[in-house]
């Protein structure tokens, strides 16, 4: 069995073939060196080599090439051990970091293998093996360019799984007639192909809009990359180039007062030492990150505790320093550690920075795990992290996050965070986020009046969400603070309408004067989920300030008014296709305003004339086929309609000598009947033609018969 | 028509090791791109699996049968495919090897019956993979024939019984004139009575008196097979397959043959003038019930062939 199994096979001659697989494996190959695998010799090697390994095969398929087979095995082990080396040399030892390695001992191994691929099975295994280099460069790939590589392999995979198969069924003997001519119609390639192309991406997408999400990894493989590390200015410091003059490492800049005038596009006046909650502007719609999360989240860079009418400012200026080997553990804020014994949610995020921005840690709530090409991070005690290095573009980092898993229920369930707290620290947390300035006696009131009926915490908040909704709007386009204004009473009573900023500052404020703890977080929202990478693309524009709300053994719960935040706690699931329709719909063009009724008619029209022309085809090839149709087909047809009509129709098998003698004895009894099958196959099969007389003899026999047996008298079958 | 899937090519049983791996994959790198391929590779399956069997559905078999045929001997069936997929068809029963299928195809189907009988209907085989290759499908189709096939026995290489080779020795004709009783063994003066065609003008001219032929009588009426096919398969094909070589052995030779069968209706007792109808005889003859002996002709050598009497 060995034997039979290693058993050369024949050569495979069909050059279509081989080229399918060829254009398969490059397609696959370029995919993978588009991830940024391997350096320009490599990338030479792999597609020049492999364009080349091919056509040696096909050249070489006849011989036994024992010293080339020799020769790429060797090859292979010198791959393996370079793949070997790389391994041992990295540093954390997770999967993540031996990617690349790995990625490139595939294509080694797809070169070498290209070079003897002689026969239909050595091509077949080339085609798998592309369809596992394939799955590599999706591994690597976090945006949607793979796309084109994708359809380019599939429609080469596809081309050559016909091919393969048409060769192999090419290999039977034939069917030949007697004269030693082939008795076959041969049919095209290219609509098996097409046709198998479109069915299966239907079904692909169908499969793709059920099946689970990939999820976010586990802790094997989470990345972690800093590019070209640069320390901040200042150690444990907040550092944000993007806000140009603004930026908070800079020594001298006005913090806050947002001259702005060499800021990014993309910069956000939130991600500073303090908001000042009069400026205008927000950032454009640039891809700023990319996040890998089993569910969306806000992800949160830093918290404001100190509000003085106007702006908001950070009291925590001594961050600690956490140090060790990725990934570093972090402490968290110190109320967060008094939470009960709530079961706790674990997300898992990794982040991949497409914008250089500030040194912040961009996280869902509680992060607890720091993946990090870095060795030393700064912690604030509101549980944030910074930074030592800038965030270039390229930069990766991970993050473990673990909150309870908090419901509704639970969050009512918590007590009063203002009404006597159990510990100094919680004591701590009330003294500093319930502190406001001298806040206008309306403002105040309308926190008592709207909250009047509510009793618990949770109630509270929901219910000024409420009124916000109601009595608010949202909306980017809002006058300027008057000078000395406070912003929360300009908002709520002048202004009526505002952004996040405002909406977050006056939830915040609103609590804070209940009593209740409370703090204005910024960082991003989720962003728009791509169904194909799986991962979130973070925009400037989706930069974000929302409020927490403290919930004593809980700990800091976000709300928004704008958005629905969800809960840990609450049950999530998608598929993978998750907004798959929603994304495509959002990349096509915009149309006109009546494109759609346009297009519907266009459609309709299109419609209207191909089945025009359809039922126009039809009736000139029902034509041309009546045309065609000889005197024995047209009067074996009125024979066996005689014999229909009058309950003896012919059987599939009965030919027409034998049906015209059952219809002589049956329902047709005239012995002369029985002569017209004959007549019939001498017409049609005789080598001398028929003459008319006899074809009008014929004729005028069954005519005759019919007469004299009309339809409804039934004899008995024969 | 009945379809059945009948298995999965080895590329396809790689591909589904390599899906599941890539499954694994995809689970501990939370890879979007990978589900995009997974979902893929499912599209694949489901296509390979459901097209081989669409195309089987719509395909059209005729099939046209010679009469006759032999045990053992090929025979060509005219196979007429109609909207056939691209794969492979053989004859079934009687059965034949696979012969590809790129099309459609009106042309002869080679077959070799291994049993003997007669058949009212062929069976045809078709099996398909298209259009990827990865999983095959087949469809049994049976088609009614016009006109049965009968299918004779392979006939054995059996020496005529001792009695019978008695005149046997390659002259056809002077065999027939025993048989008829035309045999001349002298000459003998006129007895009146005798037919004038005796009359011998030679003798008659040395004798000087009217001298007429003296014939033989006529010899034994050819040869009786008896064929009793009752017992096991083995043995009821053996007797036919001897019955067969005796039958044939005996038409060469210039005998009569009358051989005794049970068929189907009931027993049959006719001669067999040609090896054709030795052959259809045979295909029809079944087990069952004892041949009756007693009608075969008088004075013919009677061989009984089958299991011994109780």
């Amino acid at each position: 069995m060995l034997q039979k199994a290693n058993a050369p096979r024949p050569p495979e001659e069909s050059v279509a073939l081989r080229v399918a697989v060829a254009i398969a494996v490059l397609a696959a190959t370029t995919a993978t060196l588009a991830q940024g695998v391997g350096g320009a010799g490599v990338r030479v090697a792999a597609t020049a080599g492999i364009a080349f390994g091919f056509a040696l095969s096909h050249w070489a398929r006849h011989r036994a090439g024992y010293l080339l087979k020799a020769g790429l095995a060797l090859g292979v082990v010198v791959a393996f051990g370079s793949f070997l080396d790389a391994a041992l040399g990295a540093s954390t030892g997770s999967l993540a970091e031996i990617q690349i390695p790995l990625a490139e001992l595939f294509l080694w191994v797809q070169l070498l293998h290209a070079l003897d691929v002689p026969a239909r099975r050595d091509l077949l295994f080339s085609l798998l093996s592309s369809l596992v280099l394939i799955a590599v460069a999706g591994v690597l790939s976090i945006s949607g360019g793979l796309a084109v590589y994708l359809l380019v392999w599939g429609g080469a995979t596809a081309s050559a799984l016909v091919l393969a198969y048409r060769s192999e069924i090419a290999e039977l003997p034939p069917i030949v007639d007697v004269h030693g001519r082939l008795a076959e119609r041969r049919s095209s390639v290219a609509r098996p192909v097409v046709g198998a192309m479109a069915l299966v991406l239907l079904v692909a997408t169908a499969v793709f809009l059920v099946v689970p999400a990939a999820g976010a990894g586990r802790a094997v493989a989470f990345p972690a990359r800093l590019a070209n590390p640069v320390p901040v200015p200042e150690e444990g410091g907040l550092s944000n180039r993007t806000l140009g003059d603004d930026d908070p490492s800079r020594a001298g800049s006005k913090s806050g007062a947002g001259s702005g005038q060499s800021r990014a596009a993309f910069g956000y006046f939130g991600f500073s030492q303090t908001m000042d909650t009069s400026l205008r502007g927000r950032p454009d719609d640039t891809l700023v990150m990319r996040v890998k999360a089993a569910r969306p989240d806000f992800w949160r860079g830093q918290t404001f505790d100190v509000w003085d009418g106007r702006v908001w400012e950070q009291s925590d200026d001594a961050p600690t320093t956490r140090r060790g080997s990725s990934p570093i553990e972090l402490q968290g804020a110190a109320e967060d550690r008094l939470r009960g014994g709530w079961s706790t949610g674990e997300l898992v995020q990794t982040v991949y920075v497409e914008r250089p921005g500030p040194n912040l840690i961009f996280a869902a709530a509680s992060p607890q795990l720091l993946y990090i090409s870095d060795n030393a991070v700064f912690e604030l005690n509101d549980g944030t992290v910074r930074t030592g290095v800038e965030l270039e573009g390229g930069a990766i980092y991970s993050v473990v996050s673990r909150r309870p898993a908090v419901t509704e229920s639970i969050l009512r369930a918590a007590g009063d965070g203002a009404a006597a707290p159990s510990s100094s620290v919680e004591r701590d947390v009330v003294d500093r986020y319930t502190q406001l300035p001298k806040v206008p006696e309306r403002v105040v009131r309308l926190a008592r009046d709207v909250t009047a009926s509510s009793l618990t915490t949770y109630d509270k908040v929901r219910a000024l969400e409420a009124w916000m909704g109601a009595n608010t709007s949202y909306t980017l386009d809002i006058p300027p603070l008057p000078p000395g204004a406070d912003a929360v009473e300009q908002y709520l009573f002048v202004d009526k309408q505002g952004f996040c900023e405002q909406i977050g500052t006056a939830l915040v404020v609103l609590l804070r004067s209940l009593g209740i703890p409370a703090r204005l977080a910024v960082g991003y929202t989720p962003g728009e989920r791509n169904p194909f990478t799986g991962l979130f693309e973070v925009r400037a524009d989706d930069a974000h300030a929302w409020a927490e709300v403290y919930f004593p053994g809980v700990g800091w719960q976000a709300f928004d008014p704008t958005a629905d935040v969800p809960l840990a706690g609450e049950p999530f699931s998608s598929s993978a296709g998750t907004g798959l329709v929603s994304f495509l719909a959002g990349r096509l063009p915009a149309l006109p305003p009546r494109a759609p009724e346009a297009l519907a008619g266009v459609a309709a029209a299109v419609a209207m004339t191909l089945a025009a022309v359809g039922a126009v085809r039809r009736r000139l090839t029902r034509r041309r086929a009546l045309a065609a149709r000889t005197w024995p087909d047209l009067f074996l047809e009125r024979l066996e309609v005689a014999g229909a009509e009058r309950g003896r129709p012919r059987r599939a098998s009965e030919s027409a000598v034998r049906y015209s003698e059952a219809l002589s004895t049956s329902v047709l009894p005239d012995s002369r009947v029985a002569h017209l099958g004959p007549t019939i196959e001498s017409a049609a099969f005789g080598s001398e033609t028929v003459p008319d007389t006899q074809r009008r003899m014929a004729e005028s026999i069954l005519s005759e018969a019919e007469l004299a047996s009309p339809t409804g008298r039934r004899g008995p079958e024969s | 028509m009945s379809v059945r899937l009948t298995g999965l090519s080895r590329p396809a049983v790689a591909l589904l090791a390599v899906v599941v791996a890539l499954y694994g994959v995809a689970r501990t790198t939370g890879s979007g791109w990978l589900m995009v391929v997974l979902s893929a590779v499912a599209g694949i399956t489901v296509v390979a699996v459901v097209l081989p069997v669409l195309a089987l559905r719509r395909a059209q078999v005729d099939v046209i049968a010679p009469r006759d045929g032999t045990v053992g001997r090929p025979l060509e069936l005219q196979l007429r495919l109609c909207r056939a997929p691209i794969g492979k068809a053989r004859a079934l029963v009687p059965e034949g090897e696979w012969f590809r299928v790129l099309g459609s195809i009106d042309g002869p189907l080679r077959a070799v019956p291994e049993v003997r009988g007669v058949l009212s209907s062929v069976s045809v085989e078709l099996s398909t993979a298209t259009p990827l290759g990865l999983v095959w499908a087949a469809a049994r189709v049976a088609v009614d024939l016009e006109h049965p096939l009968e299918i004779g026995p392979q006939p054995l290489d059996v020496a005529l019984p001792t009695a019978l080779q008695l005149g046997t020795d390659g002259d056809g004709d002077r065999r027939r004139a025993a048989l008829a009783g035309d045999l001349v063994r002298g000459v003998r003066a006129y007895a009146p009575g005798d037919a004038r065609k005796l009359v011998d003008g030679r003798a008659t001219a040395r004798a000087g008196e009217l001298m007429v032929k003296d014939l033989e009588g006529p010899t034994t009426p050819g040869l009786g097979l008896v064929v009793d096919l009752r017992g096991p398969a083995g043995t009821a094909e053996h007797t036919a397959s001897e019955a067969a070589g005796l039958a044939l052995r005996a038409l060469s030779a210039g005998l009569l043959v009358t051989m005794v069968t049970v068929e189907a209706t009931g027993a049959v007792v006719g001669a067999v003038d040609r090896p054709v109808e030795v052959g259809r005889r045979l295909a029809r003859a079944v087990g069952g019930t004892a041949p009756p002996e007693g009608l075969l002709p008088a004075g013919c050598y009677i061989m009984r062939l089958g299991p011994p009497r109780p």
